[in-house]
């Protein structure tokens, strides 16, 4: 008897439940404007804006049902009112729940911290929103309605392929902020084009919320090694003339602090492959050209840390290793032949 | 609520249910946030203390042919502590859902649940509570996994003891929770003096699940867990399991039915309180009075911020557990004698 009214008050505490799932006052999906993307700018000193809105037409054939992408824009004074301002485009109700993208356009670049605190806040956004920088304006970017969803696909597809490794993707559940509440770190930037979609091949880094310089290849690559998102490095550099391929393997941070306040950081692993114009090196050249890379990627990470760490820009979190007590950071690549 | 007796081991998972199913939740309006360092020294102090206050209170007492007063007391606390879970269940829920109910609509719903279980008796609800419990674990698990790939290490805080963050942690941190008095209350098989040890451990239990939440909020969010109000749920949104991304549903549903499981627990404890003042009272006549209680109670929590309901809740409960501790050790002593 007493297991029979267990399973009933469980049984009824769900069903009453499936009541508070927003049933009563429900909007149908058609009546949904579904948000796949954001975009943002700034032009005179109003903040522009373009929603990216997948429109639901219902159909009883489910092959016949479809739905199409279509960008909408607006501005305002305020990054809401812009927002406000391109829902009112079209009639229905917006859903930002599916929304992982945040596009901010080459006019924000130097006021990025204020977006990015606007879409951290909980009530407005969901933490695992992906941010991009792009050099795209409004104007090319409202042009792109035919090809916006190759952008939103190819997009989400680098935030799934960013789950582990070589990520290139930032949530803002990961952007970090000084005492002032400026943003400081790096955010990807996205090269949208009219014919092609190229993807993420350059990081804006900053400092206490101002661009300091783009970070492109192998700078990219220790960028995103360094900061944990990234386990292994795929580049190619001229060494002697001649374009020489590094792909390694796995490869590890072995952090050392020495009583004087230096990090000194090793980078080690092995090479999955060395190749000279699609030839693989062996032997000795190949030994040669890997020293020469360890090189590079020395003087590489070194300028690297020159921008950030000791510039007091704590990108890669040396001062937690050091326990604030850092004065210097030193990072060696002792990259080995497989 | 039916006064049928209940053994230990049926007392246990409501005990239980009634300390942690409101642990993934956060109390709206509290303003002030601790990094994960503090947060777990904090309520490390705060669970010694309570223990040594269980001990120090409650051993060598008994619940058996306490008096009025007790009864009375412990009621009060159990149901104000109902009427604010009632409150802070009904909050959560619109702060989570894109078109909730109307407020109005959404408690008389609860409270349609909470007095049916109430009528089903101590040991159906404690069936259920054993149910929930497995869930609810599950769902600690499930948050772990989903945020595997997010975590950290350097996002967490270096241990800076600062002394006067560390108390206003402790004070922040600090409750006496209603859920103790539940021994004292349920219609119990075994006489003798009042389970301590397994209080104590479900207060330790209560103490590793706060624990890991903040470490888990630190290590995914860093210094921006602070920022939330809702960091649990944050996390729940965060986190997704390969394709599966919106496990946050999931999460909801569990803790929702974990609040009004805790709040209906609570609320027929209080209603076994009144049965134990007025047993002459015919079964639909105490329903009744329950109701107008609770609904007193409901409007009077309402009217006060979040701390000071708190604070009331700690200290009723509190007032009760010193109440029992007089007249629970006395007679113990006149039992043994």
């Amino acid at each position: 008897m007493g297991k029979k009214r267990a399973v009933i008050l469980l049984a009824q505490c769900m069903i009453l439940s499936l009541a508070f799932c927003g049933c009563s006052t429900f909007v149908p999906l058609s009546e949904r404007a579904i948000v796949k993307g954001i975009y943002l700018d700034e032009s005179n000193g109003m903040v522009q804006s373009a929603l990216v809105v997948y429109t639901c037409a219902p159909s009883a054939n489910t092959a016949e049902a479809r739905s199409e992408a279509r960008i909408y824009t607006g501005e305002g004074a305020t990054i809401e009112q812009a927002l406000k301002a391109a829902e009112k485009k079209q009639n229905k109700k917006p859903f930002y729940a599916q929304n992982r993208l945040l596009l901010l356009g080459p006019h924000t670049f130097d006021s990025a911290s204020d977006y990015l605190l606007y879409f951290g806040a909980e009530e407005v956004s969901r933490a695992n929103l992906s941010v991009f920088l792009t050099d795209t304006t409004r104007e090319e970017f409202s042009q792109l309605e035919e090809k916006v969803s190759v952008v939103v696909e190819e997009s989400e597809r680098l935030m799934q392929k960013s789950k582990g490794k070589g990520s290139k993707v930032c949530g803002v559940h990961e952007i970090r902020y000084d005492e002032n509440e400026h943003f400081y770190g790096y955010l990807p930037i996205l090269q949208i084009h009219a014919n092609e979609f190229t993807g993420v091949e350059e990081l804006m880094l900053y400092d206490s919320g101002t661009p300091l310089c783009t970070l492109r290849d192998l700078a990219m690559q220790l960028t995103l090694l360094l900061s944990g998102k990234a386990q292994s490095l795929e580049t190619t550099q001229s060494i002697e003339k001649t374009q020489t391929t590094l792909r390694t393997q796995q490869l590890f941070l072995q952090r050392e602090i020495d009583d004087n306040g230096m990090l000194f950081i090793q980078l080690c692993g092995k090479t999955e492959s060395l190749t000279q114009n699609g030839r693989a090196l062996q032997g000795d050249s190949a030994r040669q050209a890997l020293q020469r890379y360890n090189a590079l990627i020395d003087e590489a990470a070194q300028q690297l840390i020159h921008l950030t760490t000791q510039r007091g820009n704590d990108v890669f979190a040396c001062g937690w290793w050091a326990e604030g007590a850092l004065k210097e950071v030193r990072i060696q690549s002792r990259i080995r032949m497989a | 609520m039916k006064a049928k007796s209940l053994d230990t081991d049926r007392r246990w998972p409501l005990y239980a249910a009634a300390l942690v199913c409101d642990a993934f939740i956060m109390q709206f309006g509290q303003t002030e946030r601790f990094s994960a360092w503090e947060t777990t020294w904090a309520v490390l102090l705060d669970t010694a203390l309570l223990c040594g206050l269980v001990v120090l209170l409650w051993s060598n007492a008994t619940a058996e042919r306490a008096g009025r007063l007790w009864y009375g007391v412990s009621g009060a606390a159990l149901l104000l502590s109902s009427a604010c879970i009632f409150l802070d269940m009904e909050q959560f829920y619109r702060f989570c859902i894109d078109t909730p109910l109307p407020e109005a609509i959404t408690l008389a719903v609860l409270l349609l649940v909470a007095f049916y279980a109430c009528d089903c008796g101590w040991s159906a609800l404690s069936r259920a509570t054993g149910l929930l419990l497995w869930l609810l674990a599950a769902s600690a698990v499930l948050l772990w996994i989903a945020n595997l790939d997010k975590l950290q290490v350097t996002n967490l805080q270096p241990a800076e003891p600062k002394a006067g963050n560390l108390l206003r942690a402790c004070v922040v941190y600090f409750r006496f929770p209603s859920a103790l008095l539940l021994f004292g209350v349920l219609p119990s098989k075994q006489e003798g003096a009042l389970p301590v040890k397994k209080m104590t451990w479900g207060l330790i239990g209560l103490a590793v699940v706060q624990i890991s939440g903040a470490i888990l909020s630190e290590l995914v969010l860093g210094t921006g867990a602070q920022q939330y109000s809702q960091t649990m749920y944050t996390l729940a949104r965060l986190g997704g399991l390969s394709v599966f991304h919106r496990l946050d549903a999931i999460h909801l549903c569990v803790w929702l039915l974990a609040m009004l499981m805790k709040c209906t627990i609570l609320l027929c404890a209080a209603a076994q309180a009144l049965y134990a003042l007025k047993p002459a009272l015919s079964a639909g006549k105490r329903r009744g009075i329950l109701f107008v209680l609770l609904f007193i109670a409901i409007v009077a929590a309402a009217a006060m911020h979040s701390a000071v309901r708190q604070a009331a809740v700690t200290s009723l409960s509190a007032l009760a557990a010193c109440v029992l501790s007089v007249q629970g050790r006395t007679i113990w002593v006149k039992k043994e004698l």
